[in-house]
Order: C-alpha cells, then sequence, then structure tokens
C-alpha cells in the first residue's frame, strides 16, 4: 500500500464578488515497495470470438490468438488469471473446473494451448463477458482486479439494458480496459463500460497492433500496488462542485461518479495505483462568495486508501480587490482547460464532418489544430493531420481532407481525450 | 519564558515558588531566578510580551455561519462553510503603560508575519519589532521566536545594570539579545522542499533612565526595521537600512537617486536565519533628554512615511494620545495608506506627553 500526496495549483485570488474557484491537484502515489504483504491480483482477459472475427481471411482472430498469449506471457507468477471468449455468450477458455488459475509455467502453457483452439463463431453480447468476468473475479474478494476486453462490433445481441445492468453490477468489483479492434465496434458502448470501471478505450487500428496494446495493458495492471483508492473531497456549506475532471493522463470526467458520504463530502473512486504514479485533477468548485480581505476553504482533497483518509490539499478562497492578484492565470489550470477545450473541439468538429456541415467541422478541427499545436500535443497534431490539411497552425487554418480512412478519424476521435502534462507544453 | 506555565503556588503554603528550569526555590515577587536567571512567572502582567498563540475563536463560533466553535478545525476553518476564522496575531495590540506596541496583518497579506515584543521597566524600557521574511517558511514563527528572546535577554540585561552591575556593557548585551534570537530562528524548521529557511528581520531597543534627566538609548538592527526618536524638535531616523540601495551608496558604487530607482532597492541584505552570513548587530547609542518617544516599526509603516519629516508631521497631532493609542493610530494610518505589508508600531513615552507638542495647541482630553 503506498502512501499518497496532493499538491494544488492555482491561484487563490478572486475579485469581490467571485465565487468560483478552480484548481488543479497532482495526487501522486510514493515510490517503492508496499508495506505489509503485497496485493492479490487479478487478471482476466476477454476477447471477442464473434463470427465477424473471422474477417481479414482469419488474420483478426489469428492475431487475438496471439495477443492474448502475449498478454498471458506477461503476467506475473502468483498473479490469478482467467481467459474468457465472448460471443453472444460468455465461454471460460481456461482454467478448466475453477474460477482462476494461478500464474506459473504449468498454468501459462495450459493457457496458451487452450487460447489456441478458440475458434470465431457466433454473435456479440457484451454483458454476458461482463458478467463471467464479474463471477470469476468473486472467487478472489479483495484482489486488485483488472479486465482486458477486446471487440471488433456491436453489442447487437443483447438489450441496452442488459449492458447497463452487467456494467452497474461490475462497478467496483474491477477495472476494465476496453479495445476496439477496427471501425465497427461503437465507441459510445466501450466508453460506457471503461468509464464506469475505471478503465480506458483505445482503438485497435489493425489486427497486427493487439498484441502490442495487450501487452501494454497487461504490464500496466501488473504494476498496480495500491487498489480502491478515492479521492475524498470536502466543500463547503452551499457551495456547487461544478465539475472534477482527471485531466492527466487522459481526461475522465468524475463528476458523476461522486458518492456522498456525508452533506459536505463525496468520494470519487479512482481505482488502483502503481508506485510512483501521478494524475492531475481540475476542480471547479462555486463558493458562497466572502467578504474583500476574507478567506475561505473551497475544497480539502483527501485520499483515502483501504478505508484510511490521507493527509489533505487545501484549495483556498481569498478575496481581494487587488487586480493584479484576482487576474494572474494559474499556468495549470490554464493548460487543463485548454486540453478539455482540445477534446471537445475534436469531437465536435468530426461530428459536424459526419453530419456534413463541413464549415463546423472546419472550424472546430482548425481551432483543435491550433490547440494542440500550441500545447505540444505533437500526437494528437499528428493524428489531427490525418483528417485535414494544416494551412497555418498558429493561426488554426485547415482544410478537410476529402479522402479520409474511417479507421483515421475513428483514431482521432477515441483518442482525443489524451492530454500533455503542463511542463511540456512551457 | 513568561508565558509557560508557572508551579502553582496558590494552592498552599507548602507549595513553595520555584524556578521552572531548575527548580531553584524563588522568593515571592522575584523577576529572575538566582541560580540560572530565567525569568519568573511574578503572577502578574510584568511585562506585555507574545499573547497565546492559541486561536481565542476556538472555542467561539465561526465568525461566519455561526457553526459551534467544535467545527473549527486545526487548519483554522470552520468544517461547514469553510471560512478562514481570524488570528490572534492578526491584529494584536500590546499595552504596557508607557510603552505600547500594536501590530496589524494589513490588507494585502494572507497573515501577519511580523511580531513584537515590549516591556516597561521601572526605569527604561525594552522594545524588540521583527519582520518575518514574507519568501521563507514560517516567516510568522521565525519573527514572534526572535521577537521573544531578544526582549527577555534585553529586559534581564537592564535590569540588572539598574540593579547590581552599573558596568554591564549594554552593546554586549544587544548581541547577546540577537545571537539569543538568531538559536530561536534556527530552531524553527523549514518546510521540506519549501520556500527557504525561516529568516526575519529584527530591530530592538533598549532605553535606560540615568536619572539626571537623559535618557541612554541603544538601538541595535539586522534589516530593514527602523528605530526613530521623536521629541519637540523632530524626528530622527536611528537606524540605517541593511538594504541593497544603502549598500550600493555606501561602497560608492551608484548614485543614491539610481539605487534607490533600482527594482532591487528594498532587497534587504542582513537578517536572522539560516542563511544569514553572519549577525553582528548594527548598534546605535544615543544620550537624548527624557522627554520624547521611542518608535521602533516595520516597513508596512515606514513605506507610507518614509523619511522622519513625515513620521513627524503624523506623530505631532495625536500628542493627546497614549502611547496605546498612537500606535494604534499610526497603524490605522499604514492600513489606510494601502495596507500592503504587515505593520508593526511600538513605541515607549518618556517624560511629559504634553511636551511632544511644539505645534499642536489642542488640549489633551
Amino acid at each position: 500500500m503506498s502512501d499518497f500526496a496532493a499538491q494544488v495549483f492555482q491561484n487563490e485570488y478572486l475579485p469581490a464578488g467571485g465565487e468560483v474557484v478552480d484548481a488543479v491537484v497532482t495526487v501522486t502515489a510514493a515510490e517503492g515497495a508496499s508495506a505489509g504483504r503485497p496485493n492479490e491480483m487479478v487478471e482476466v482477459i476477454v476477447i471477442d470470438t464473434s463470427g465477424s472475427m473471422q474477417g481479414d481471411r482469419g488474420a483478426k482472430i489469428a492475431s487475438a490468438r496471439d495477443a492474448t498469449k502475449v498478454a498471458i506471457d506477461t503476467l506475473r507468477d502468483g498473479v490469478l488469471f482467467a481467459i474468457v471468449a465472448g460471443t453472444e455468450l460468455a465461454q471460460v477458455v481456461y482454467p478448466f473446473g475453477q474460477p482462476l488459475a494461478r500464474a506459473d509455467e504449468r498454468t501459462r502453457t495450459e493457457a496458451k494451448a487452450a487460447v489456441s483452439r478458440v475458434e470465431a463463431k457466433g454473435g456479440t453480447a457484451i454483458g454476458s463477458w461482463l458478467k463471467a468476468a464479474s463471477s470469476l473475479i468473486a472467487a478472489a474478494p479483495g484482489a486488485i482486479s483488472h479486465v482486458v476486453l477486446m471487440t471488433d462490433g456491436k453489442n447487437e445481441h443483447e438489450r441496452p439494458h442488459e449492458l447497463d445492468e452487467a456494467i452497474a453490477g461490475s462497478v467496483g468489483q474491477f477495472q476494465c480496459d476496453c479495445l476496439g479492434l477496427g471501425t465497427d465496434w461503437i465507441k459510445a458502448e466501450l466508453d460506457k463500460v471503461s468509464s464506469a470501471l475505471l478503465g480506458r478505450t483505445d482503438i485497435v487500428p489493425t489486427p497486427g497492433e493487439m498484441e502490442f496494446q495487450f501487452r501494454a495493458l497487461t504490464e500496466k495492471a501488473m504494476g498496480k500496488q495500491t487498489g480502491n483508492v478515492a479521492l475524498r473531497l470536502w466543500t463547503p456549506q452551499g457551495s456547487q462542485i461544478e465539475f472534477l475532471k482527471q485531466v492527466a493522463p487522459e481526461l475522465d470526467d468524475l463528476t458523476p461518479k461522486a458518492q456522498t458520504v456525508s452533506p459536505l463530502v463525496r468520494d470519487y473512486p479512482l481505482g488502483a495505483w502503481a508506485g510512483g504514479e501521478d494524475r492531475d485533477y481540475h476542480l471547479q468548485v462555486r463558493v458562497p462568495v466572502g467578504s474583500v480581505g476574507s478567506e475561505r476553504l473551497a475544497a480539502r482533497v483527501m485520499l483515502v486508501v483501504g478505508g484510511v483518509e490521507q493527509p489533505a490539499a487545501l484549495v483556498r478562497a481569498l478575496w481581494t480587490d487587488d487586480e493584479r492578484l484576482s487576474t494572474r492565470i494559474n499556468r495549470e489550470v490554464a493548460h487543463y482547460t485548454g486540453q478539455a477545450e482540445l477534446a471537445d473541439a475534436i469531437h465536435d468538429g468530426l461530428a459536424a464532418r459526419d453530419s456534413g456541415d463541413d464549415e463546423t467541422a472546419t472550424v472546430k478541427l482548425g481551432r483543435a489544430v491550433q490547440l494542440a499545436h500550441e500545447t505540444g500535443n505533437d500526437e494528437t497534431v499528428r493524428l489531427l493531420q490525418k483528417v485535414v490539411d494544416v494551412e497555418d497552425p498558429d493561426a488554426g487554418t485547415v482544410r478537410l481532407k476529402r479522402e479520409v480512412a474511417d479507421v483515421d478519424a475513428m483514431t482521432l476521435d477515441v483518442r482525443s481525450t489524451r492530454t500533455v502534462r503542463v511542463n511540456k507544453s512551457q | 519564558m513568561s508565558n509557560e506555565p508557572a508551579p502553582d503556588n496558590g494552592g498552599g503554603p507548602s507549595e513553595a515558588r520555584r524556578c521552572p528550569t531548575c527548580s531553584e526555590p524563588a522568593p515571592p515577587e522575584t523577576k529572575f531566578c538566582e541560580n540560572c536567571a530565567t525569568e519568573l512567572d511574578t503572577g502578574e502582567s510584568l511585562s506585555a510580551g507574545p499573547r497565546p498563540r492559541a486561536n481565542p475563536a476556538v472555542s467561539a463560533p465561526c465568525v461566519d455561519c455561526g457553526a459551534a466553535g467544535d467545527n473549527i478545525d486545526r487548519d483554522d476553518y470552520c468544517a461547514m462553510c469553510g471560512a478562514k476564522q481570524p488570528d490572534a496575531r492578526d491584529h494584536l495590540e500590546l499595552d504596557d503603560g508607557a510603552v505600547a506596541a500594536v501590530t496589524d496583518k494589513g490588507l494585502r497579506h494572507r497573515r501577519n508575519e511580523d511580531a513584537c515584543s515590549i516591556a516597561a521597566l521601572s526605569t527604561g524600557a525594552v522594545l524588540v519589532v521583527c519582520d518575518g521574511v514574507s519568501t521563507t517558511d514560517h516567516p510568522d514563527r521565525a519573527s514572534e521566536a526572535a521577537a521573544e528572546i531578544a526582549r527577555q535577554v534585553l529586559e534581564r540585561a537592564v535590569s540588572q545594570t539598574l540593579a547590581t552591575e552599573p558596568g554591564t556593557d549594554l552593546k554586549k548585551a544587544m548581541q547577546d539579545a540577537v545571537d539569543a534570537a538568531q538559536q530561536a530562528v534556527l530552531a524553527v524548521e523549514p518546510i521540506p522542499g519549501g520556500q527557504g529557511n525561516p529568516s526575519t528581520t529584527i530591530v530592538a531597543a533598549m532605553v535606560l533612565d540615568q536619572g539626571d534627566g537623559k535618557l541612554d538609548v541603544l538601538v541595535g538592527w539586522l534589516g530593514d526595521s527602523r528605530g526613530y526618536w521623536i521629541d519637540r524638535s523632530g524626528a530622527t531616523q536611528l537606524t540605517v537600512d541593511h538594504s541593497w540601495a544603502n549598500e550600493q551608496i555606501d561602497a560608492g558604487l551608484m548614485p543614491e537617486a539610481e539605487a534607490q530607482a533600482d527594482t532591487r532597492a528594498h532587497t534587504i541584505t542582513r537578517w536572522l536565519g539560516r542563511d544569514a552570513t553572519d549577525v553582528e548587530v548594527s548598534v546605535v547609542r544615543q544620550e537624548v533628554p527624557a522627554e520624547g518617544m521611542l518608535l521602533l516599526c516595520s516597513d508596512g509603516l515606514w513605506n507610507y512615511a518614509a523619511d522622519p519629516e513625515s513620521l513627524f508631521d503624523l506623530v505631532n497631532g495625536m500628542h493627546h494620545l497614549s502611547p496605546l493609542e498612537l500606535a494604534r493610530q499610526l497603524t490605522a494610518f499604514a492600513v489606510d495608506s494601502g495596507g500592503h505589508d504587515n505593520i508593526t508600531v511600538a513605541l515607549a513615552r518618556f517624560g511629559d506627553q504634553a511636551t511632544m507638542s511644539v505645534t499642536d495647541s489642542e488640549p489633551a482630553p
């Protein structure tokens, strides 16, 4: 279990009558070995084996088998694991006759042999896959549990409410990263799963890239040391939390995930953390106005680890009539406000493009190029350049490309929430 | 220290009064331990030293929402509405009759990092003003610790001089006081990864009434907190700021106007703290007629009355006020002028207050 530290970046000063307080909070887990016994860890890999996976002359299912074997080889000795093949129902490929196997040379070999026999045939019912993962993971209560879920298609063999119920039943049981292969899957569906289950959704543009992504996700999961961390926020009476977003390494709005602890205290689940990991959060809170010269605590940020509160960082509001103080722009807040605007501009630009509104698409994607360029978000600039021709990145002048591969547009959309850290742009 | 709990000597005749440091029996009414010279609590206000730092609002309801006092957390915020509760040091007044001091947070700073400590003695006075350096860690604690210990050392020196040791070297006593203050500042731990080692300025004064109509005034300082002597003929600045501009001028490196116009002009070059290269105190000693007043202040005041003439003009109309009221008025003047820094004013008045006025004929109330 790690110790956590939180650092606040904000302009504490508000003008007379000001009520909106913005702060960026950097949360860092301490580096180094965890005290006491290491946590039990569970990894479940769910691969889509529906009929569509037979596509690309069998390349999809072949890649899925290979990527799953690589993931199995990435498991640390002693980690509990299972492999699930998903169609209109979920089938446990490995282990046999028990929910989870403990990784060692023998079980890894057996699991890989079982994966080799997986065939692509049937439908897609993601909710049933989640339910299967959940029932396997229930065999190791208290473990840090992680699921990799890969699909190439829509959730078409169950009703939407069945998926919603499966997600709700999985919240708090495990974290889930989703991978969408190709362009026939629905971003909103996988986003719903990964957001609720504190993971990310990414695209696998071609089958050949699946292996790398499976390995990366599994390695990341193996690095987690502290499970079930929550950010606890106290805000004053009469205040309103406008939002709490994770802003680095990726945008994720945590506002709807608030769990009320007491009238003034809310918890936001952050999932599992690796030693030395750090993440940035942007908090905006509206507080009752104070008189000039007075100070109010706008928020107290705590980390809850294993049910124990760890020390806080304070977000303050000080009212002043000194404009030099109240108009100061905090670098971190400004940076992440820009990264959020960048993601919105991409989303809106692509939506306008899909609906044939080229004028709006050009303006939005131009603004996106400008923001990404300004803030040093080179990866996003690269993805944007596959959708637009950039004339002047400083001014944000672009032209829509006539021919855009679906996979490029989708990749830009899926990865638009990736942010860069504040120091990279300065 | 005067604010340490004293042995309870009110309980019964068997409970002898003892020194809290060395346990030496101490006769009633003695001010210092005869064995180790620790200041003893006489059960009365010997001096107007620092008031308890405990926040008086802790048991009081929240100043903003009125929530019960047990809602005030350790950081002095209300756990209901978040309002910061006033700190005792935001505005503190010390009154020892002829000697008084006021220290105030001002309008711009988040806390008061100035500190002062005073003592009126039967035959003189001791005053100390410290201005914690804002760009260092815990400047408020550094200034408070320095002012308190310096006042104790000086008070002891003055008492001993007058009582038993006429030959006491007062300049050495001043250096001893500054050395003790330096030790106290060094004892304030910096914040790991913080801004810098706790640091503070200091200006300290001993005034001895020689009994022949003259006062022996000795002022020592490090930094830009100042001492002035003010009498019927005007105000005289006794101290010379340890500032970048003054060093340039003294070294002949720059004409005065140019040095004063530089952005570094007011940067202090001497202070107390771990980064101070030496803490040899600058001392000025003057014999003055026993009618007038000694004023020590932080730059929160003198920034708005930089030359002695403007300070004299300010004081001259307020001769009828008590030292405390005068200190309040000067503080209010600095707040009204913008209050950009913490403000501390400590003053000691000698002789007939009415003689202070040369131009103002308004009768005392």
